[in-house]
């Protein structure tokens, strides 16, 4: 039997039952639809995720206190060239909560002292106005830079700059406005000061010896190759200037460690979708098989005349076969355009109370459709096999 | 081609064959063919008659490879068909033997032209479309090829049976009750075709029949009852004169 016969026979055998057979196809439609949106939504996701923390600025390392706090002498200590030759710019910060108002305006914002490295260790863009200065930190100036949403609370679409507004009840003049961020860590509902303002005006905590102790250190590597080199120069300062001897009382955060973290997260959740998109596919596996070993049953007869007219086996296998696989690869294609256009219809919207990212990649309808094909013949091969081990005089016996 | 019995070695040898139904848990047992040994020759004309559930038809589905004798040996061209594969009887089906089935056994929802060009389509045939038009033509079916067997008579349905099993020219024809369906006018032109087959071909006839004029026709006449063959007489002379052959 040729495979054009093969295709013809299997063709005409389906048209012959169209509402079964659409109903088998349903099963395989459905599987590979979930499977590409699934797969669609995970891919998606694992590029937001990359995409909000490479939104903290490159070669980024955060150092915070994991037991006695860290100053600004250690600061100092990790700005000298001599010792870390690997890292490019320091930026400490001390966190605190305050109220901003203006006239009868009010809002809540997290209130951050830091020095004027922040703006370019963490990658940051001035809307308008200029950001924080040496001289307003050597000076304990009352200035303060907004984030874009601190400013469209309290001056709408005007421009804040040059404005006073009251920080706990202290005057501050806005210097400037930073760009919206979108991103992991945004700072558009933060207010930033001085970092010495913020400790020696708003905060009343003071350290042992007199120094100002800040809550976070961002460091700057100089490249992306040198982050690890640069590590381990923040520890042996570190350790030096603590004068360590056993446990660390710092702990050193590598953005890429913390991308990674979240995109292998990411990747188990995708491989869990998957895992569920890829089982109703076997469902409608199973159901192929089903109508297959029915189809087979009521065609005993068929069967019979077609072995004595000359049908090997493997004839008869080859039919039934390409029967099974029809119907997934029939179903695949629906499933894959379904799956794609549901993929695309969702993309950026808010549905559920979350927002939907989705990315298709060209390999993923490739792996449903062979998936599919494959889904096909291995569910397929179990009836075409029972149908070409009857006996033909049997099966012409058939009632 | 030889036309006629001769000496070389049979086309189709049966030794001792029996074949045996159980039925029940095998408590009841049904012997179907009992015992039954019978050398057919290339380019004999045989008639088998006997009353009905003789085992005519069983004999029949065992020498056209659809079953299997229960014992006893059949070969086929000296090939003894018990150790053939699978594969090998799909060929034997497929090219050796054409099959007239006493029901006709057509795909229903294949047109009869593909139901005549499907026993080519298993044996990798040329020009199948032709070769089933000429077959149709020739049972007188012209103008009835894209009918499928519900929109036909029973007697067009038996000649689109025959048709199928000419198509392939086999060197055995083996054909169970082909005129059982068909009147006075078609059954002779039937008879003729199958006649001709024989004698200008020399294709090996079998055929399965009630009928004393079908049998008639044959050269040799093989009676079964009850399992057994009870009378094997090949006519004296194929000069004899239908009137002598009525007073045998
Ligand atoms: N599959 C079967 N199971 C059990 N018994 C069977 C089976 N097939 C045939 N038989 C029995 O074997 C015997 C011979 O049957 P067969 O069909 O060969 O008869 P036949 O001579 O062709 O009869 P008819 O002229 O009516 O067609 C019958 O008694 C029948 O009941
Ligand atoms: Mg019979």
């Amino acid at each position: 039997m040729s495979p054009l016969d093969i295709i013809r026979t299997s063709i005409y055998s389906l048209t012959a039952n169209r509402l079964r057979a659409a109903l088998a196809l349903l099963g395989i439609v459905l599987g590979v639809c979930s499977v590409i949106t699934l797969m669609s939504i995970g891919r998606g996701s694992t590029d937001r995720i990359t995409e909000l923390i490479q939104g903290l600025g490159s070669n980024l390392l955060t150092v915070i206190p994991s037991g006695d706090p860290l100053t600004l002498t250690d600061v100092d200590a990790l700005r000298d060239p001599l010792y870390t030759p690997s890292i490019k710019a320091v930026a400490p910060q001390i966190g605190t909560f305050g109220t901003i108002h203006i006239d009868n305006n009010t809002t809540q914002a997290a209130i951050t002292g830091v020095t004027p490295e922040f703006l370019n260790v963490r990658n940051l863009e001035m809307g308008t106005g200029t950001f924080i200065g040496t001289p307003h930190v050597e000076s304990l100036s009352e200035v303060v830079v907004l984030g874009a949403q601190v400013s469209e609370d309290l001056f709408g679409n005007q421009d804040p700059t040059g404005a006073e507004v009251r920080i706990n009840g202290r005057q501050f003049r806005v210097v400037g406005v930073l760009a919206s961020q979108t991103g992991f860590g945004s700072l558009d509902d933060q207010a930033l000061i001085p970092i010495t303002t913020a400790y020696y005006r708003l905060s009343g905590q003071r350290t042992p010896g007199g120094d100002i102790s800040v809550d976070q250190i961002s460091v700057q590597a100089r490249d992306v190759e040198s982050v690890d080199q640069a590590i381990e120069e923040i520890e042996t300062v570190l350790r030096l200037s603590h004068r360590i001897t056993d446990a660390d009382d710092f702990t050193v955060f590598n953005q890429q460690e913390i991308l990674d973290t979240f995109e292998e997260t990411n990747q188990t959740l995708v491989v869990f979708l998957g895992t569920v998109a890829g089982i109703s596919l076997l469902v409608g596996g199973i159901g192929i098989m089903n109508i297959m070993l029915v189809s087979v049953t009521e065609r005993t007869r068929e069967i019979g005349i077609r072995q004595a007219m000359g049908a090997k086996r493997r004839d008869i296998v080859a039919q039934f076969v390409t029967e099974a696989v029809f119907l997934t690869f029939g179903g695949g294609i629906i499933g894959v355009i379904a799956g794609l256009t549901l993929a695309t219809a969702i993309d950026g919207r808010f549905l559920i109370g979350t927002e939907w990212s989705t990315r298709v990649t060209s390999n993923i309808p490739v792996i449903a459709l062979i998936v599919s094909i494959a889904v096909g013949l291995f569910f397929g091969i179990y009836p075409a096999v029972r149908a070409a081990r009857l006996n033909p005089i049997e099966a012409l016996r058939y009632e | 081609m030889p036309t006629k019995p001769n000496n070389d070695a049979p086309v189709i040898q049966i030794r001792d064959v029996s074949k045996v139904y159980e039925m029940g848990d095998g408590t009841i047992q049904v012997r179907a063919l009992d015992g039954v040994s019978i050398n057919i020759h290339d380019g004999e004309y045989v008639a088998i008659i006997g009353a009905s559930g003789s085992g005519k038809s069983t004999l029949m589905n065992i020498i056209g490879c659809l079953d299997v004798p229960t014992s006893g040996t059949y070969h086929i061209d000296g090939q003894a068909v018990e150790t053939m594969s699978n594969n090998r009887l799909a060929d034997i089906r497929s090219r050796k033997v054409g099959f007239v089935f006493q029901t006709h056994n057509l795909l229903p929802r294949l047109t009869a032209l593909a139901n005549v060009e499907l026993p080519m389509m298993y044996g990798h045939w040329p020009n199948r479309r032709k070769r089933a038009e000429d077959a149709l033509n020739l049972v007188n079916l012209g103008d009835r090829m894209d009918h499928r067997p519900t929109e036909l008579s029973g007697g067009q349905q038996q000649r689109v049976g025959i048709a199928r099993a000419l198509v392939k020219e086999p060197s055995v024809l083996l054909a169970d009750e082909p005129t059982g369906n068909l009147d006075t006018a078609n059954t002779a032109e039937i008879l003729n075709i199958i006649s001709d087959l024989n004698h200008e071909n020399g294709i090996t006839v079998i055929v399965v029949t009630h009928e004393r004029d079908v049998a008639a026709r044959a050269d040799r006449i093989i009676t079964l009852s009850d399992g057994q063959v009870i009378s094997d007489e090949t006519k004296p002379s194929p000069l004899m004169t239908k009137g002598e052959l009525e007073g045998v």
